[in-house]
């Protein structure tokens, strides 16, 4: 089956500023793919070009394996960083329209509204008008906007921004379910931390050039060194095999010695008597690992 | 086209339900015609103070001797002094006096004198009785034959006699080029209050959705081509809707404009033509400039040239009343921002001279330039909905103009 969306080799210049350059990469269907980079990386022109909002120099994108026609974005949803819906109106009605929009009949689209309402806690807000909600509500309800068609491509720019961390808990639940259901989603954002864990495939950018991409576990094990994460009944820092050592939460983050194998130095700490509550291999965040690229 | 269908539906409601469109379309014909309905009352008030001003008698003071007929419509009260003249003044029991000089017959001067002061209101009014002056004529002339003395009232009552192009007397109604040239200057009130009432909305419209970033995620449904072509059709008709209440809610307008109407519906029908392609033609480019602004100022910024444009054949109202087939005319039915609203005027005010050579080519041009609107007007409107936060130069808009995405 073609993925879902896939660039091919992207080029896109804005006058003489490469806003993407030579850009290659493909979203399967029922995964969740994470577009990372921070900000001014060439995320959102990514995502336009998916949405043939703006047209590629060179290379081709294609959406379900055809080049994007107006037909084809019924089957997307598309949440913009540059977002926002109609203030003065009432929730349900922006909804009816957007789901009309996306090829509902005008019923169903209604029906579709209260579900998605009901799903995100929103639905005492059908009939009120959207000024008159909060703003992480009517994020929410630009989500709902989104997903209301189940459309078999979801792009979402910043989708967390402004969410606090029960909402961001229910969209994620949300988004979790449209992969299950056999829809790819692409999350992009230039906060690593709050999308690794949800992705299984990453593709991280600055500057508008590919920095590294694959599957996070493998992404992280390749930038893994040396280090491990000990919680114990006394200080570890001091000691021989530690190259050096910092607090991370309520365990110490250390780095080995050259030489000096995790499975060893537990054997060791062990050996003292030491009484050790946890100790795990510390795979670097992605945070880390794009720090470390973009510096190298 | 669907989907045009679905944003043309929704512009229209939304605006249509807005509580300023209500008071825009409901609520200042009701206001205006209610200024008017006391400015009548006060008016009348004024006229019949007036009225009975003349009513009262009339105070003359005859130095010259010869107004010795007896008054006809009025009473007249004579006069020993002025001193006499100002105490019947002041005491209210004649409205003014006529001071006649000894010299009347050379010079024809003659005073009045009153207590009452000119207003706005009253200053075009005649302050003395109507038969007045036919009296004073009957005394001029005693002696002549009476039959003379009635010319000399009214010395001249033209019936016109119109002539055709062969030297036939014609059948034509003389007043019925006034009554086209009322329907004309309607027409051509109703394209002007139409076209900028509905890109007021337009513009209004879209600065809201810039300024609420709702266009991105609108266009993610929807092509900038479809979405334009919806609003011009949805805010359009919200505009024609305001329009025909206006006109509904004076139906005596509505009603000799029917007739008007009924008299030439070629004419009729060629205005709706020019209507609906004038209002697509100043819709898109509205839409197109308007779409390079950040918010509602910006936008209304960009947009006014067109607005001015539209407007231009207002200046030159006069020269298309009195010359509908004069080159002025001619040149403005040519040029495509000020052809509507002339072509209009021309065709109502003279619908069997325009010559159709002048309608054809008047609508090739508008109709090419109004293709050419929409396609440049879309691609502006595709540049810049996605613009946001900063003015585009000229370089830059030429480069959207002829540039893909």
């Amino acid at each position: 089956m073609d993925p879902a969306l896939e660039f091919r080799s992207v080029t896109k210049t804005y006058g003489p500023r490469i806003a993407v350059e030579a850009v290659s990469f493909s979203v399967e269907r029922g995964e969740i793919f994470g577009l990372l980079g921070p900000n001014g990386a060439g995320k959102t022109t990514l995502l336009r070009l998916a949405m043939d909002l703006l047209r590629p120099d060179s290379g081709e994108i294609l959406l379900f394996g055809k080049p994007p026609r107006p037909a084809l974005r019924e089957r997307v949803g598309y949440l913009p960083e540059e977002r926002g819906l109609y203030p003065r109106q009432r929730v349900g009605e922006i909804l009816c329209f957007l789901g009309e929009l996306k090829g509902l009949p005008r019923a169903l689209a209604a029906r579709r509204a209260e579900d998605a309402l009901d799903r995100l806690g929103l639905t005492e807000v059908l009939r009120r008008r959207l000024r008159e909600l909060s703003k992480g509500m009517q994020q929410k309800v630009q989500i709902a906007a989104v997903l209301l068609s189940e459309p078999d491509l979801v792009l979402l720019d910043e989708p967390f921004e402004g969410l606090d961390p029960v909402n961001r808990l229910l969209v994620t639940g949300l988004l979790k379910e449209s992969a299950a259901r056999g829809a790819a989603v692409l999350l992009s954002s230039h906060r690593m931390d709050q999308v690794e864990a949800l992705c299984r495939r990453v593709f991280l950018i600055d500057r508008g050039r590919e920095v590294l991409a694959g599957e996070v576990r493998a992404v992280r094990e390749r930038f893994a060194d040396q280090a491990v994460l000990l919680e114990a009944d006394r200080d570890a820092s001091g000691r021989p095999e530690v190259a050096r050592a910092r607090p991370e939460g309520t365990a110490l983050r250390i780095w080995l010695r050259e030489g000096v194998s995790p499975e060893a130095f537990l054997a060791a700490l062990l050996a003292e008597g030491v009484h050790v509550r946890r100790f795990e291999r510390a795979l670097p965040s992605l945070d880390d690992i794009f720090v470390r690229v973009v510096r190298s | 086209m669907r989907k045009t269908w679905i944003v043309a539906r929704h512009e229209f409601l939304v605006t249509t339900r807005r509580v300023w469109f209500l008071v825009a379309a409901f609520f200042l014909p009701v206001f205006f015609a209610a200024v008017g309905g006391v400015m009548t009352l006060v008016a009348r008030g004024v006229e019949r103070e007036a009225s009975e001003a003349r009513a009262m008698d009339l105070g003359l003071l005859d130095r010259w001797g010869g107004l010795t007929l007896p008054p006809r419509g009025f009473r007249i009260v004579r006069l020993a002094d002025e001193e006499e003249g100002r105490a019947r003044l002041r005491e209210r029991k004649i409205g003014s006096f006529l001071v006649v000089p000894p010299d009347y017959l050379k010079t024809g001067s003659v005073r009045v004198v009153t207590m009452r002061r000119p207003t706005l209101l009253t200053a075009q009014r005649p302050l003395l009785p109507a038969s007045l002056e036919g009296w004073l004529v009957e005394n001029v002339l005693r002696e002549l034959d009476p039959d003379r003395v009635e010319r000399a009232k009214t010395p001249l009552l033209l019936q016109r006699v119109y002539l055709d192009p062969s030297g036939q007397v014609s059948d034509e109604d003389p007043e019925a080029a006034v009554r086209r040239s009322l329907t004309a200057y309607a027409f051509f009130l109703l394209l002007l209050t139409a076209i900028f009432t509905s890109s007021a909305y337009l513009l209004q419209g879209l600065a809201e959705e810039k300024e609420h970033r709702v266009m991105e995620m609108v266009l993610s449904s929807v092509t900038p081509e479809a979405l334009m072509a919806g609003k011009l059709l949805g805010l359009g008709a919200a505009g024609l809707l305001q329009v025909t209440i206006w006109a509904a809610l004076g139906v005596v307008g509505v009603l000799a404009f029917a007739v008007q109407l009924a008299l030439d519906p070629q004419a009729f029908l060629l205005c709706l033509v020019y209507f609906l392609l004038g209002y697509l033609l100043f819709g898109s480019l509205m839409l197109g400039f308007g779409a390079l602004g950040s918010n509602l100022r910006e936008s209304q910024q960009m947009a006014s040239v067109w607005t001015f444009l539209g407007a231009c054949p207002a200046f030159i109202l006069i020269a298309l009343i009195e010359s509908p087939q004069g080159t002025v005319a001619r040149v403005f039915s040519f040029i495509p921002f000020t052809a509507p609203t002339t072509m209009m005027f021309r065709a109502t005010v003279d619908p069997k001279g325009t010559p159709a050579l002048d309608i054809v080519l008047s609508l090739l041009l508008l109709a090419a330039s109004t293709a050419l609107a929409l396609w440049g007007s879309a691609r502006l409107f595709r540049a810049g909905l996605l613009l946001y936060g900063k003015k585009p130069g000229l370089r830059e808009i030429w480069r959207w103009l002829v540039a893909a995405r």
